[in-house]
This record gives structure tokens, sequence and C-alpha cells, in this order.
């Protein structure tokens, strides 16, 4: 029966001791470290409906905290089964209240995501970034689409990995791993564009690292655990903000 | 996708408009180039920088674009009708030219015959 050697029951136990240490951040980290794989295959689940993994991954994790902040533990319920009613409730709202951020057809839509799947299939197969001709083989979309697609990639709206996703301060982006040591950012840089200081932390440090640290896309998609478009449009999205604070100065 | 032009100018008013249109240019071309997703990715970026500093300068009315696909590199210009007394000046100490910088493979930054001009030459790979 339930021997106290059986291996879910000392889960049970480890869970529940981390549960009455909380607040303690360590203890919070153990239980979201402990059930993000249940938190990614939820957001699985939700694959193929024109999120990328990586936004569906944040939502999750969203919701993962939220269980964990929201779970009591006399109620007599699992955690893991509260977990997964909270964590589908994050990714449905998620799938109702965010999108696209401008009005894209439902075509291109399509065509994104296709070109999504198809470029991270190739990049893996291929060792490096396909080109369009490959990626509109693999699709079967013409050249024209695949490059339509990419740009309306840039109007999807992305969860920022900044986003505050538990009561703490805790970011997404703090949930995605260690911090590769590569990764440590100084200060005297920003002094190029004040305008830096004004950006969401992991956006700065992925600037850095692209523009001071020359690494590629890629390589900064691999040390912080993101896909390289992902981190692709971060840049973009960085890049532009500095652009138009830099226009604002101007103007005035 | 198997027709490469050997140059390709683009010319339009001196918008943040036109930057759109300079991007789908461009990244038109370097597909042709058999450039990488990556590589068109940073080569809207740079042209989107090197646009920015020219609408920036010397109150222009025109921006141009030429494009120059050779072998596995793409020799890029963009200019302006801006008055040039004051450039590039410290422009070359800056966010938007550092990134030009990281990104192509060489890059210039001069007073053309037209008015203020940058060039780069970006590689169909990345980096």
């Amino acid at each position: 029966m339930n021997e106290p050697t059986d291996p879910s029951v000392a889960d049970d136990l480890e869970v529940a001791e981390w549960f009455a240490a909380l607040p303690d951040p360590a203890a919070r980290e153990r239980l979201v470290h402990r059930f993000l794989p249940l938190a990614e295959h939820l957001a699985s689940r939700f694959a193929g409906r024109g999120e990328s993994r990586d936004d569906l991954g944040q939502v999750a994790s969203l919701g993962l905290v939220h269980a964990i902040d929201r779970f009591d533990t006399e109620r007599g319920v699992q955690f893991a089964t509260f977990a997964t009613v909270t964590i589908i409730g994050e990714l449905k709202r998620h799938f109702r209240d965010r999108g696209w951020s401008i009005r894209v057809p439902r075509n291109l839509q399509e065509a994104t995501l296709l070109v999504n799947r198809a470029t991270a299939t190739l990049w893996q197969e291929l060792g490096h970034s396909p080109t369009v001709a490959e990626v509109s083989a693999r699709t079967e979309l013409s050249p024209e689409t695949v490059l339509e697609a990419m740009e309306a990639v840039q109007a999807y709206s992305t969860s920022s990995l900044e986003t505050p996703i538990g009561e703490d301060g805790t970011t997404a982006g703090e949930l995605m791993g260690d911090v590769d040591p590569r990764m440590a950012v100084s200060e005297d840089w920003m002094a190029m564009a004040p305008q830096l200081r004004e950006l969401p932390e992991r956006e700065r440090r992925i600037l850095y690292l692209r523009f001071f640290k020359d690494m590629t896309q890629t390589e900064i998609a691999e040390a912080i655990g993101i896909s390289q478009m992902h981190v692709s449009r971060l840049l973009t999205r960085s890049l532009a903000k500095l652009r138009d604070a830099g226009t604002d100065e101007d103007a005035t | 996708m198997t027709h490469v032009p050997a140059s390709l100018v683009v010319s339009g008013p001196a918008e943040p408009e036109t930057l759109c249109v300079f991007r789908a240019v461009a990244s038109s071309v370097a597909s042709r180039a058999d450039m990488t997703l990556e590589s068109i990715d940073e080569l809207k970026i740079v042209v989107d920088e090197a646009a920015t500093m020219l609408l920036r300068a010397g109150a222009p009315q025109r921006l141009d674009l030429i494009l120059e696909p050779n072998g596995g590199t793409i020799r890029t210009t963009l200019t302006s009708d801006g008055a040039v007394r004051d450039w590039p000046g410290d422009r070359t100490t800056g966010w938007s030219w550092r990134v030009i910088r990281q990104l192509a493979r060489e890059a210039a930054c001069r007073a053309g015959e037209r008015g203020p001009e940058v060039t780069f030459v970006m590689s169909t790979d990345a980096r």
C-alpha cells in the first residue's frame, strides 16, 4: 500500500512540504520546476492554432504560477488536478484575449504558422537557418507568401518574457532556466543609447548579446531557451522601440 | 526565385512609411539571392536603421535604396537628398551605426554626390 518508500508518495510528501514552506521563494521555485513539464504538456495540446510553442509555453507557465499561488492544501484536491484546470483556463483565456496585434487575414495567419513550423523543422535538419526557397519547397507556399508571412510574424503580439506572472514579480523569462554565464550584462554599454534603459531587462540582454557579444540569433536562442524566430521578433521589436524613442527625442 | 537582378533602385518620399517598401524590396531581392531567413531578418533591420539615420539628417525630401546582389553578398546603398553639412558627424558613434556595423560585413557612412549616404555589404549567411 502506501509505503513511505513508494516514489509517488515520496513525491507527494515533498510537494506538500514545499507548499507548507510557501511563500519561501526557494520552495516556490521547486514547485514551478517540478510541474513545468505538466505545463509544457498542456501547452503542446494547444499547438497548431496559430500560436508559437514559445508563447504557449509562457502562458502555461503563467497558469502554473497562478495555480501555485491559489492552491489550497486544505481542500483535499491533488495539486496536479488543480494545476491542470488552472493552466488550461489560462491557455483558453490567452486565445480569447490575445493574438494578432493588428488585423491579419486568416490565410496569412495560417501561412505564418506553416512557415514557423517548417523553419523550425528545417533548422534542425540543416543545422542552420533555411532559405526562403527551402521553406517554400517544404510548405508548398510561394516564395512571396513566405516573405509575407515573415513580415506578418512581426504583427503577432508576443507575450513578453518580462511580463510579471507572480505576486513576487517573477517573470516568464526567469522561469525559462538558469541564466547562461555568457549572458551577464555590464551596465556601461547602455550609455550609447539612454533609451535602452527603458526596455525590459530581457530585451536589453538580447540586444547586448547580439550587438556587443557578437552572438548570433541562434546562439542567443539556445542560451535563453527560446526559438530563433522569437529572438528575431524580440530584436526587431526592441530596435523599433529604440528608433521610435529616438524620433520622439528629435521631435522635442 | 531564379532571377537575381544585377541591381535594383527604389526611390520614395523621405517618410517612415517608405521603410516598409524598402524592407519588402530588400527581402525579396535577398530571397532570390538565396539568403537565409535569419540573414533576411537582419538585412531588414540594417535597412531600417540606415534609413532612420538618413531621415533624421538634413531634412531630406527623397530616399533612395540601391541593392546590388553579387555572389554571396548584397551591397546596399541608401541615400537621401538631405543637406550634408554635418553628415555623418557624431552619428557614427550612435546606436544605429553600432547595429549596422555589427550586422553588416562592411559599412560606410559618407557624403555622396546627392547627399548623405550609407552603404553596407551583407553576406547571405547569418553573421
